[in-house]
């Protein structure tokens, strides 16, 4: 009986909702332990909380410069209610997690997320973007700005963003799909790398793995120096490029006049060279 | 057939080369993309190494390092003096680099105090080409010195994190073992190869990555 009490009444416990003015210039820190955290931006200039009613639940806090959400409970033991967060569009995001996965989406500011085991998805961002999991598959779209993107044991997924990208796991593959950018690299040790979007004049492109493919997305009107090296692998071209320098498996080539630096690195797996659209379908995020 | 250019790229950087030999490198470097590489490499390293030169420590450091390894200490009469580097040198001080960058952030890490720049004072050293040899002679050492001292690191804090993280970055830390390995052993066969010292460097330098990055989780968990 005094169960069956007790599960109703959890069970019909209202969700904790606070909603809290903030004004132009505030950030959002968010730091959970076990939490799943989702973020949305809206036009308001307001924050709204969400999350579950328990003892656990988090607590926010305002202060001049910034609007901070603790995952943990006030008697400093991490709750596992997951929190779920509105706030202005404009809102720079600091996020620190560690077994939680972090959501964002329809933020048009700075970005900070890291987490241990979660994944990181985030759609959106503007300015300086820094999404890091040990554990986690790392996703970005739709951003605009420097972007540092990083896993250790999953994949890294980036598309459709503006700007530089850094990118970088260890046992996992990385995408960097319909990317506009003039600085990008990435690097992974057991992975395969796909890479497609203008290559600028000027811009210098650097994609590495030790055990895995390389494959790049160049137009024909791609004006670029490509530098291709391998020591036990193997190079590939949907299109007749003219190879020179050639010093064993290391040669390079030049597409257009040569505007761009390209540079494709595989100890033993495939470097290919495609044409825009004829590979993203077998990207590593889908094999 | 080696490129007669490619050991001449540091002294170019160093405009060390005559006249003629400077313009018929800078006419060659358009239509050689493997010294076009090479010389980007180069330049990264350098200006890496320039960077590091102006990070000064608080004290001068030179005087205890120059004892160790045999040279006269005269801290006050030093004058500026350029490097000149070989291939090999450079690839192992942008190693050097890493290190003591990884050992400085693993010691600030240790001491519970942000992480902040490094100070690489090994490359504070000007007055002398003695150095720059030793620099390469000694990154291995200082490499697996900075490993060891990471790993230990993750070995006693292992307990503070969860036992699947502690898998996941074993786990990762073989992988990148393995890919250091065959680097090495690719590198036996063709001592040479530009790309494998380079791709070697770059694992190595993964590697004190992760390690440090496993070292600041012990300390945010603890």
């Amino acid at each position: 009986m005094i169960f069956t009490v007790a599960l109703a009444a959890l069970l019909m416990a209202p969700d904790v909702d606070t909603t809290v003015a903030v004004q132009h210039g505030q950030r959002l820190q968010v730091s959970a332990h076990s939490a799943a955290i989702t973020i949305r931006g809206w036009t308001r200039s307001s924050v709204r909380l969400k999350t579950g009613n328990d003892e656990g639940a988090p607590r926010l806090e305002l202060s001049s410069g910034a609007v901070v959400v603790h995952g943990d409970t006030r008697r400093g033991t991490p709750s596992d209610a997951d929190i779920e967060l509105t706030i202005p569009s404009w809102m720079a995001v600091s996020v620190d997690g560690v077994d939680g996965d972090i959501h964002i989406d329809g933020i048009d500011a700075p970005i900070s997320a890291e987490t241990v085991q979660g994944s990181i998805a985030v759609h959106g961002g503007q300015g300086v973007i820094v999404l890091h999991s040990v554990e986690g598959t790392v996703t970005l779209s739709g951003a605009r700005g420097r972007i540092d993107v990083a896993s250790i044991n999953a994949d890294v997924r980036v598309t459709d963003v503006d700007g530089d990208i850094a990118a970088e796991t260890v046992n996992g593959g990385i995408d960097l799909l319909r990317v506009t950018s003039g600085n990008a690299e990435a690097n992974t040790v057991n992975g395969d790398i796909a890479y497609s979007g203008p290559i600028r004049d000027g811009g210098r492109y650097h994609l590495a793995t030790h055990n895995g493919d390389v494959t790049i997305g160049l137009a024909p009107t791609a004006s670029a120096q490509v530098s291709v090296s391998t020591f036990q692998g193997e190079f590939q071209s949907d299109f007749p490029v003219t190879l020179r320098d050639r010093l064993g498996k290391r040669f390079g080539f030049t597409l257009g006049g040569g505007g761009a630096r390209v540079d494709l690195d595989s100890f033993q797996g495939t470097i290919r060279l495609a044409r825009p659209g004829s590979f993203e379908k077998k990207s590593s995020s889908d094999r | 057939m080696p490129d007669p250019w490619t050991d001449r790229l540091s002294e170019y950087l160093d405009g060390e080369l005559s006249g003629a030999e400077r313009v018929a490198l800078e006419i060659h470097l358009p239509g050689c993309s493997a010294c076009a590489i090479t010389l980007d490499e180069l330049r990264l390293v350098v200006q890496r190494a320039q960077s590091a030169t102006a990070a000064l420590p608080d004290r001068d450091l030179w005087p205890g390092i120059a004892a160790r390894i045999g040279l006269p200490t005269t801290p006050g009469a030093r004058s500026p003096q350029r490097f000149t580097f070989s291939l090999p040198q450079l690839l192992a001080a942008g190693v050097a680099l890493t290190v003591l960058s990884g050992a400085g952030v693993w010691s600030l890490t240790r001491h519970r105090t942000p992480p902040t720049a490094a100070a690489p004072v090994a490359l504070r050293r000007d007055d002398g080409p003695a150095t720059t040899v030793a620099v390469a002679a000694r990154s291995d050492a200082t490499y697996d010195r900075a490993v060891l001292d990471l790993q230990q690191v993750l070995a006693a804090g292992r307990n503070q994190l969860d036992s699947s993280t502690v898998r996941v970055l074993e786990k990762n830390l073989r992988l990148i073992d393995a890919a250091i390995t065959d680097a090495q052993r690719a590198l036996e066969a063709d001592a040479a190869n530009t790309y494998l010292h380079t791709h070697l460097a770059r694992t190595q330098q993964r590697k004190l990555q992760l390690l440090r990055a496993a070292a600041t989780l012990v300390s945010s968990q603890s």
